[in-house]
């Protein structure tokens, strides 16, 4: 059976002004997974983001939410919504908790244990009580995440939610999300162009560069390509061209460093090619000091590799 | 899914105005005025009543006397010394300053005719003011004093007090005939109608036409009514608070970027819209009724309760009464409608700009500027100028046909309004809902 997808974006175009931002993106995201958004700065996820909430008018294309099109059943749709776009900005005058009253009876929430468990949920309960002008930037972000998700939204978008939280305001905020997904099913998109936090939260990403969508990816796939069926290892030995001499590897596959050489070994072979050349350079009479395996090809590099033919010299555009 | 009503929408709106410092701070300074404003002419009439009192009881005619006769020593003046003789003799009498040979002696002061002061000092002697009266009557050119004359002959008045609302009627039907004689004019002929339709039904408690605005603090006489006919210029201050909110209930939600907190909520734009515009008009309408209310009670404490009282209009020919208390809601609501209209302007261009201050600048400059502007347009015969919003809102004045521009009616007035209403309310939807946030 075909999942129905919660946000679906179809041929999505925008003009602003002269200039066309997005060409024509397409996008399924579903219920129970947390989906990461990335792309460089001016890639168009604000404005993919701001058309899908209703912020900026829909021009070409199509965006369903659980299945009611924006266009016309836009109450419907943006019931199944909640969100943060860009700043968290709120009535700095009125306390935390007033605010969200605010938003609790535009959405007909009557019950207000409603607002404390979501005040509870991104630990602002000790200052929920003061007014917002006194928050801090992190402070602010959480309340804002604390009104996206308190009428538990089918749909939570969320735009760059990690700015200006701490570390461990992170990591909770990741497990919140993480748990609104895989637990309630809510489907929950997330944009950045933080590939490290994103790869630890996110179960698939769609990537956008220029206004064009270059593809979705599960994150076990991204793991696959930025690995290719070569381990690089990096030995720190006493004789570098000595060692590249003996060790039988072709020579592009060892690069001859300061006091270090560089191998590309087989990684279908597990452990045994490393324990082979150890063996090989003792005999040779070589030190070997130590052997780490090179980090593993990031979700960075498969970032940067991916948007960079689209991205030209890096120039923002 | 339950829709959001627009009532939650409505009271959204007002939490969030309510919330702010400066909504308190002007609503303490509202309530002040509120209070001050009576108390402000319940203090100076005590004061001069208290004056009042004095000067009638201890003052007697003789100042004036004693002045004019110094006056005739200092100029060469026909008769002078005939007619210092009276005067010294009205001193000798101490004539208070409220009596008719007061009049009478002042009427000689400036004659130059011998055998006129002659005879009026024989009245003055003999205290005939039957006489007196008479023979003025039968020797001025002004319809009006004449008829006056007659009046006081008939109705036996003596003494010209002019705290008694009887004398008060007189003088100003004895000013109106005085210049209708000079040529027709509506104003003098509703005067002069009023006037008598007063002294014909007792006049003790009614207002006429001009009564509005003219105040007579030195009379030290005030009473519930004339502060209580004052209240259709105050409801300018409910108008000034109305226009602050309208100009910044939805720019400040773009300067402060709450917008976009409030857009994501399942409500279409247009229904928030309607919910601020909503907000503004009855916000506006709940303090009018409020000072309206406040002000009752607070005139009526400090100026007791005078209630039941007729105001006298004139038009097609004849008198009618009409409550006051309709008078002045009438009034008051008519001065509302100019205040709704620069309201809706400031909610317009709230829609359009970003900034609040923009907006309320914009539209409070118009509400002082636009109808002194209008106004000049239609004195230097500019007659488009009819068509323009603020030629129009003074309904309280039009409806009295007292407009620039001729034939002016409250129709045409309401016609224009209704039209450029429809001008703001159409392109603050249009900016509001295709605005990109
Ligand atoms: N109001 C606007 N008028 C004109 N162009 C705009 C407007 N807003 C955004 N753009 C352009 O649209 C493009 C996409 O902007 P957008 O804000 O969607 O990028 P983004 O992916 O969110 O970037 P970032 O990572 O920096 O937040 C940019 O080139 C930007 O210059
Ligand atoms: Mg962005």
């Amino acid at each position: 059976m075909e999942r129905q997808a919660v946000l679906s974006v179809k041929g999505l175009k925008k003009s602003m002004g002269r200039k066309e931002i997005l060409h024509g993106i397409d996008m399924e995201c579903f219920g129970g997974e947390v989906f990461g958004f990335l792309g460089p700065n001016g890639a168009g996820k604000t404005t993919t983001i701001k058309i899908a909430v209703g912020l900026l008018s829909l021009e070409t294309g199509e965006v369903k939410i659980c299945g009611h099109d924006i266009a016309k059943d836009f109450e419907e749709a943006m019931a199944c919504v909640g969100g943060i776009v860009e700043n968290p900005e709120m009535y700095k005058y009125m306390t935390g908790r007033d605010n969200l009253k605010q938003y609790a009876r535009m959405r007909g929430i009557t019950d207000p244990s409603v607002i404390d468990e979501a005040v509870a949920a991104v630990k602002l309960t000790n200052r929920i009580d003061e007014k917002v002008s006194k928050y801090s930037l992190g402070m602010r972000q959480r309340l804002g995440v604390a009104q996206a998700l308190m009428h538990k939204p089918r749909l939570l978008i969320l735009d760059e939610p990690t700015n200006g939280l701490d570390p461990q305001g992170i990591k909770e905020l990741r497990d919140i999300l993480k748990h609104l997904a895989h637990e309630n099913g809510a489907c929950v998109v997330v944009s950045s162009h933080l590939m490290s936090e994103m790869e630890l939260m996110c179960d698939r990403i769609g990537i956008i560069a220029k206004g064009s969508m270059i593809g979705t990816y599960s994150m076990n796939e991204i793991k696959n390509r930025s690995a290719g069926d070569l381990e690089e290892h990096i030995l720190e030995v006493s004789d570098p061209v000595a060692a590249a001499a003996v060790c039988g590897l072709s020579p592009d596959r060892v690069t001859i460093g300061e006091g270090v050489l560089t191998v590309r070994l087989e990684k279908d072979g597990g452990k045994a090619p490393v324990a082979r050349l150890n063996r090989t350079l003792i005999e040779n009479g070589i030190d070997l000091y130590s052997v780490r395996p090179k980090e593993t090809q990031s979700l960075e590099d498969v970032f940067i590799e991916l948007t960079e033919e689209e991205k030209g010299d890096g120039q923002i555009e | 899914m339950n829709k959001t009503s627009f009532f939650t929408l409505v009271k959204n709106e007002y939490i969030k105005i309510a919330k702010k410092r400066s909504t308190k701070i002007i609503m303490v300074l509202f309530v002040l005025m509120l209070i001050a404003m009576p108390g402000f002419f319940k203090v100076i009439n005590l004061m001069e009543m208290s004056e009042n009192e004095q000067y009638s009881m201890s003052v007697s005619g003789s100042d004036q006397l004693t002045y004019m006769i110094s006056d005739l020593d200092s100029e060469d003046v026909s008769y002078a010394e005939l007619k210092k003789e009276l005067f010294k003799y009205l001193i000798d009498e101490d004539v208070s300053w409220q009596d008719w040979r007061l009049n009478a002696a002042q009427d000689i002061y400036e004659s130059d005719d011998k055998q006129k002061i002659l005879t009026v000092s024989i009245f003055c002697r003999t205290g005939d003011w039957r006489g007196y009266y008479r023979y003025a009557a039968d020797h001025t050119d002004m319809e009006g004093l004449k008829w006056g004359y007659e009046y006081m002959l008939a109705h036996e008045i003596t003494v010209m007090d002019y705290s008694d609302p009887t004398i008060r009627a007189l003088e100003s039907v004895v000013q109106a005939k005085n210049s209708l004689q000079f040529g027709e004019d509506e104003k003098d002929k509703a005067e002069e109608q009023i006037g008598l339709y007063q002294l014909e039904n007792g006049t003790g408690n009614t207002r006429g036409k001009e009564s509005l605005y003219a105040l007579d603090l030195s009379s030290g006489s005030l009473g519930f009514w004339d502060i209580y006919m004052l209240t259709p210029k105050l409801i300018m201050a409910a108008g000034i608070v109305m226009i602050i909110v309208a100009g910044g209930i939805v720019a400040s939600e773009f300067g402060q970027g709450t917008i976009k907190f409030l857009l994501i909520n399942p409500v279409k734009r247009w229904k928030i819209l309607m919910a601020k515009y909503f907000t503004v008009l009855s916000m506006g309408l709940g303090m009018a009724v409020f000072m309206e209310l406040f002000t009752v009670l607070s005139v009526g404490a400090m100026f007791g309760f005078d209630l039941d009282v007729p105001y006298l209009t004139y038009s097609g020919g004849a008198v009618h009464e009409l409550n006051s208390f309709v008078f002045v809601t009438r009034a008051y609501l008519l001065s509302f409608v100019q205040l709704v209209v620069t309201a809706t302007l400031a909610f317009c261009l709230s829609s359009l700009v970003r900034s609040s201050a923009l907006a309320i600048g914009v539209s409070l400059g118009t509400l002082f500027i636009g109808s002194n502007a209008s106004a000049i347009l239609g004195q230097l015969g500019v007659d488009w100028a009819r068509f323009l919003v603020f030629s129009n809102t003074d309904l309280l004045t039009i409806s009295q046909g007292g407009s620039v521009f001729p034939e002016h009616t409250l129709f045409f007035a309401l016609c224009v309004i209704a039209a450029h209403m429809t001008v703001f309310i159409l392109t603050a939807y249009d900016a509001f809902t295709r605005r990109s946030v």
